[in-house]
């Protein structure tokens, strides 16, 4: 990915609008749907999103090629943007609720994937509600924004082992809250 | 097996995953753990589905394009501001350029005039960008650096001339293209405008308040005056002008017998064309927003 866009990020340090847009056109949805879904649909996501392209225009200056791969610097921003905005708005998640261990694992393979097909984007963000942060971030780093495992790395500043490790609790720990969420759906 | 075995184990599937390899080959090099694995991947595939499923808003990833362009004008007008910082070691050809400057304030106009005539890529280049900023910075109405601008792009126009005469490379001319389409961007944000320009759509020429009419062919547009909006753009006058260095930079180029600067004087003479019919187009938008 850096390989890919790094001409058209020496091309906007030197002041070419054209090349950040092409970087904002490949990049935006990404970090659209990292933003929705932590934040949920909406003018919301869709403003976070376009802020995180702002705050990168304000900083392009101070990247550096020897520092963080240019994906992970943005998603950094992506990610103090929508935790200052969460902040500022708690209700969107919800209470935070400490990951109880002691949830029973869906033991039965029907039961999981009865689970999975149930699975959409709003139980999703639900059960990562449920999570912890850095489980929450990894999940949405590698699988919904699609960044490899060096890269979400850089993006959290934690080492790629601590990354492999997160990323395995955090599937086990949405394996144990999404499946009395999916069934909380089911009986409303 | 180790939990840090299992932790690798899943990292290893999910990278064959991410590669196309199917789920049933990944499992198949840990049977051990195979169905503490399959679980794990399944929903990490199912995540990533999801992801995937989530509609991207175009009408706000276009919007944001408009953002973008006026934080981008912004910025480079900021770093334009950044030239009275020259005691900062970083802007070392403004620097350079801003002694100049000062000497120009003593007198030393002929350097100024040389400088006019001045290319990208030469030394006095800095030189005339410096005095450029400057009548910028000392403009104090948004229609005075507005009118500012569309003289510098006609400047940036003529210059992509000269630079085929002088057989500069192409990059340079199509930095030269640049700067005149920033220019352009700028007058649209100074009088008002939105950003991004539209594409040029013309249907029907008479309607405009410019005379402009689109060879659907060429591409190549042609603006008669017009009295009426004459009165009421202050940017006619130089959009004219441009566009008569445009006929005649046309013209040079049919005329042109070298194959390859023929080429090269086609590409940065249509990207300018280009933006400077956006341009034209934008100012038409403005005319109606403010009819309205």
């Amino acid at each position: 990915m850096q390989a890919e866009i790094e001409p058209l990020i020496r091309s906007a340090q030197e002041g070419n609008l054209s090349a950040f847009g092409s970087i904002y056109e490949s990049l935006f949805p990404k970090v659209y749907r990292y933003v929705a879904a932590r934040v949920g649909y909406g003018p919301e996501a869709e403003d976070i999103a376009q802020e995180v392209f702002l705050k990168a225009i304000n900083s392009l200056d101070k990247f550096q090629f020897r520092g963080p791969p240019f994906i992970s610097w943005l998603f950094r921003i992506a990610h103090n943007l929508v935790v200052d905005r969460v902040r500022h708005m708690k209700s969107t998640f919800g209470p935070m609720v400490p990951l109880d261990e002691a949830l029973a694992l869906p033991d039965a393979q029907n039961v999981e994937n009865q689970a999975l097909q149930a699975l959409d984007v709003e139980v999703l963000r639900r059960a990562l509600g449920r999570v912890s942060e850095l489980q929450r971030q990894v999940v949405l780093l590698r699988f919904i924004a699609g960044l490899s495992l060096a890269e979400t790395a850089v993006a959290m500043n934690r080492k790629e082992n601590t990354i492999k490790a997160l990323q395995h609790s955090a599937l086990a720990a949405l394996r144990r809250v999404m499946h009395p969420i999916i069934s909380e759906a089911a009986l409303r | 097996m180790s939990e840090q075995n299992d932790i690798d184990a899943l990292n290893t599937c999910l990278e064959l995953l991410e590669k196309g390899i199917a789920i049933e080959v990944c499992l198949a090099r840990y049977p051990e753990i195979a169905t503490k694995l399959e679980p794990m991947l399944r929903l990490a595939m199912e995540t990533r589905r999801l992801g995937e499923t989530i509609e991207i808003p175009t009408d706000a990833q276009r919007a944001g394009i408009g953002l973008i362009t006026n934080a981008w004008a912004k910025r480079q007008v900021k770093s334009g501001g950044q030239w009275w910082g020259v005691f900062r070691p970083l802007a070392k050809s403004w620097a350079l350029a801003m002694v100049v400057v000062m000497i120009l304030g003593f007198g030393g106009w002929t350097t100024s005039t040389v400088a006019a005539d001045s290319v990208p890529g030469e030394a006095l280049y800095p030189v005339k960008q410096a005095q450029e900023r400057f009548l910028l910075v000392v403009a104090f109405s948004d229609r005075g650096k507005a009118d500012l601008h569309a003289k510098f792009a006609h400047q940036r126009t003529q210059e992509i001339e000269k630079l085929v005469d002088r057989g500069k490379s192409q990059a340079v001319m199509d930095r030269t293209a640049e700067r005149m389409a920033n220019h352009t961007r700028r007058v649209v944000v100074l009088m008002g405008g939105e950003l991004p320009i539209p594409m040029p759509v013309v249907t029907d020429p008479e309607e405009l308040g410019i005379r402009v009419i689109l060879d659907p062919v060429s591409g190549l547009i042609t603006i008669s005056e017009n009295k009426r909006s004459r009165e009421r753009y202050k940017m006619q006058k130089r959009f004219l002008q441009q566009f008569n260095h445009f006929r005649k930079m046309e013209e040079r180029i049919s005329r042109e017998n070298h194959s390859v600067r023929q080429a090269r004087m086609e590409k940065s003479f249509y990207r300018s064309q280009e933006f400077f019919h956006r341009a034209i187009l934008a100012m038409k938008a403005i005319e109606e927003a403010e009819a309205r």
